[in-house]
């Protein structure tokens, strides 16, 4: 288990835990970011800190309050291209 | 005689999802739509009307849940419980669903379902799923959801015609069944969601058009190549642009001037008034329209586009630094347009102190009512050259003002960050819309409405401070001497004029940049609106020219200021709070005199210390 930020680029993973302040966790969740959820950190912006993930099929920019907030486990099957990836595996 | 029944409907939707697109195509208002979410941070009402009842149409800021997380998230929750004052409670509830963004959207429905109101749903955006391959079954959604469901394109009015038929006809109103036990968790609601939302939607699948403007405009290093570029070209084009249209309308004016006034030394009352005192003092502001109009086109195009969310995450590491979040950028940089939307749109900023900070250094964007004195006083002492072969030195000079600005307001922020709104790390979230073509009615009414609100500016504020200060320049009246020409008249009749005795009175607060009684009183004056202080210089300058055929304000300022003050009062406009409005959205916004009061007084010190350093240097330099 790694933390998102640790997520090698275009690496699909699944969510294990969400943390930090309740406000962030809630909305997180309430953005689909779930436990189980699939998701692919797309770019990092310059310096980093900043993610671009995908999940679904929509983009979602993010800087997590701290770096190990959100923690996924890499997806080890391959997913199938043009399925949502929440719903694949 | 009966009343009309009256029914409250709000529109209710994820954040971008189209909710004031579809408001605006059902009411004919004209509120702001654009390409990122937080876009609408006030409730706004619109009247719909058939022959039966009548339906007040709320529009509300969006939301991902009913727990809100941001200010503007909170209104729309307080109105939807009927806890805000000036919104009635609510008979029913349009839910917008985004059809590119299903599962958000089911989320916030199994959410709503808990207030037991009649239901309508408008299904947005469905020309892009389509385009993008998938087949949406709406059928199929209406029955899952036991609520009547209406395809529609905002953008393209289709649709609205069916959608307004329904929402007159009760028959279709439904309070859907709960889905859901009211207890349901976060985790369980969006798991439905995601059941409905791959039900009904098949084979969708990302957007290749994003996919391939963001591997470029997100590049970590192009990325920024291109921002730079983007803003540089903003600033080229409003000067490049607009100079035809600014100089036809200049010597419209000057040729009207001279018309009414001819060659007379000492013109009728009348005749002066009306040359003097409107021309010269409203005319020389109405110059500056076009402008106006170039800068809120590129504005509107940029938020219009799917841009602003991008920018937001290429400078949020940046803007971290200095306290500040992505998201601080959409409230500064519409604030280059005008302060004031800037400063409501911080609503959308969900950590307290990140709003405070963003909101207290918003005003020190350049805003639009700067430009016509920066234009001008940069138009008379910046030579014309090129830099490179192709960018005007000009435009760079105004591209610099604009970005000393950003950049002292950075510091600001993290100043304050580091002291009076100290907080936790927070975090920063924002989806990223897909990019959108703008609509070209879009940017052109959004252009036009700020154009008529700088021209009705003109019409009012301006022309009365006009009539005063050419009264106060006009007497008391002077007899002509024999033999003087009609410019030696007007500068004796000035220097003795009431004016220059007000102006002399006041002078020494500017002292240490020399500013002259005529700079002064245009410094004074634009504390009502910036624009002031170019109409002053159109009516105390431009009179003293000894060609009278050119009566270009440009000219007459050159003769008559020194380089060393010119720079100094640019200065000065950079930094100094002039704009009551401002201050009045900055009172409600923090809801508290003390900051208000903070925020007037750091930036008139900032701009009296900025000028004073500006003269001294510039004298250096330039003797
Ligand atoms: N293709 C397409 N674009 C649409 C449609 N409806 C709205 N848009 C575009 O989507 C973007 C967002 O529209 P808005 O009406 O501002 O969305 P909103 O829900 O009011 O957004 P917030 O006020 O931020 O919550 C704009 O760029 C619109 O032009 C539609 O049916 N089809
Ligand atoms: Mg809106």
């Amino acid at each position: 288990m790694l933390s998102l930020e640790a997520l090698p680029l275009g690496t699909p993973a699944r969510i294990a835990a969400v943390a930090g302040p309740s406000p962030f966790v809630e909305r997180m969740k309430e953005l689909g970011l779930v436990e189980g959820t699939v998701v692919t950190v797309l770019r990092r912006s310059l310096f980093g800190g900043t993610l671009q993930i995908r999940y679904g099929n929509g983009t979602l920019a993010v800087r997590l309050p701290f770096a190990s907030a959100i923690r996924v486990e890499p997806v080890s099957q391959p997913l199938h291209q043009h399925e949502p990836l929440w719903q694949a595996v | 005689m009966r009343a009309v029944p009256r029914r409250n409907i709000a529109l209710v939707g994820v954040p971008n999802s189209g909710k004031t697109t579809l408001f605006n195509a059902l009411t004919g208002a004209r509120k702001k739509v654009a390409n990122y979410p937080g876009v609408t941070v006030e409730p706004t009402v619109g009247v719909l009307a058939n022959h039966a009842e009548t339906i007040a149409l709320v529009d509300l800021p969006g939301v991902y849940s009913l727990s809100p997380k941001s200010s503007d998230e909170e209104i729309t929750s307080a109105a939807l419980k009927g806890e805000l004052g000036n919104v009635p409670p609510f008979n029913g509830i349009v839910l917008i669903l985004d059809a590119t963004n299903l599962e958000k959207g089911l989320f916030l429905f199994s959410q709503l379902l808990a207030l037991q109101k009649p239901m309508l749903i408008a299904l947005t955006m469905i020309d892009e799923v389509k385009r993008r391959g998938a087949t949406l079954d709406d059928i199929l959604l209406e029955s899952r959801l036991g609520a009547a469901v209406v395809p529609i394109v905002g953008t393209k009015g289709i649709g609205i015609t069916e959608l307004k038929t329904k929402l007159f006809d009760h028959q279709h109103w439904r309070v859907p069944p709960m889905h859901l036990p009211p207890t349901a968790s976060v985790e369980e609601r969006i798991a439905w969601a995601r059941q409905i939302a791959s039900e009904v939607l098949r084979n969708d699948r990302f957007d290749e058009r994003t996919e391939r403007l963001d591997r470029i405009l997100l590049h970590p290093v192009w990325g920024m190549v291109a921002f730079v570029i983007v803003m540089a070209l903003i600033f080229q084009s409003i000067f490049t642009w607009s100079q035809p249209l600014m100089d036809a309308i200049d010597s419209g004016f000057s040729t009207l001037r001279q018309w009414i006034v001819g060659d007379a030394v000492a013109p009728p009352l009348v005749l002066d008034f009306l040359a003097n005192g409107v021309i010269a003092g409203v005319g020389s502001v109405l110059v500056f329209a076009p402008q106006i109009f170039v800068l809120m086109v590129l504005v509107t195009f940029l938020e219009d586009s799917g841009y602003m969310a991008r920018a937001a995450f290429l400078v949020d590491r940046m803007f971290g630094v200095f306290g500040l979040q992505g998201r601080s950028f959409i409230p500064l940089l519409s604030s280059y347009a005008c302060a004031i939307p800037g400063i409501l749109s911080a609503r959308m900023i969900p950590s307290y102190a990140e709003r405070m900070a963003t909101m207290l250094v918003a005003p020190l964007m350049t805003c639009s009512a700067r430009l016509p004195v920066y234009t001008l006083l940069i138009a008379a002492f910046v030579p014309a050259g090129t830099v490179g072969g192709f960018l005007s030195l000009q435009a760079l000079v105004l591209g610099m003002l604009y970005v000393a600005a950003a950049v002292v307001g950075l510091v600001i922020a993290w100043l304050l960050r580091k002291t009076v709104l100290a907080d936790d790390r927070t975090a920063f979230f924002i989806e990223f819309p897909p990019y959108r073509l703008p609509q070209w009615r879009n940017l052109l009414v959004r252009a036009t409405m700020r154009m008529q609100d700088f021209v009705q500016t003109a019409g009012t504020i301006i022309l009365a401070i006009s009539i005063v200060l050419w009264a106060l320049a006009t007497f008391p009246r002077l007899e002509p001497r024999p033999g003087m020409s009609a410019d030696e008249y007007r500068r004796a009749q000035l220097e003795q004029s009431w004016a220059a005795h007000v102006g002399r009175m006041v002078a020494p607060i500017f002292r240490p940049m020399h500013f002259d009684w005529q700079v002064t009183l245009g410094i004074i004056g634009s504390f009502a609106a910036r624009e002031v202080f170019v109409s002053v210089m159109g009516q105390l300058y431009a009179v003293g020219q000894d060609d009278p055929a050119s009566a270009s304000l440009r000219a007459a300022l050159q003769q008559q200021l020194s380089p060393p003050v010119a720079f100094a009062v640019l200065a000065f406009y950079m930094f100094a709070l002039q704009c009551m409005s401002t201050v009045a959205v900055l009172r409600r916004e923090t809801g508290s005199w003390k900051w208000t009061a903070f925020a007037f007084v750091y930036m008139f010190l900032l701009a009296y210390l900025a000028a004073a350093g500006t003269y001294n240097i510039a004298r250096a330099l330039l003797s």
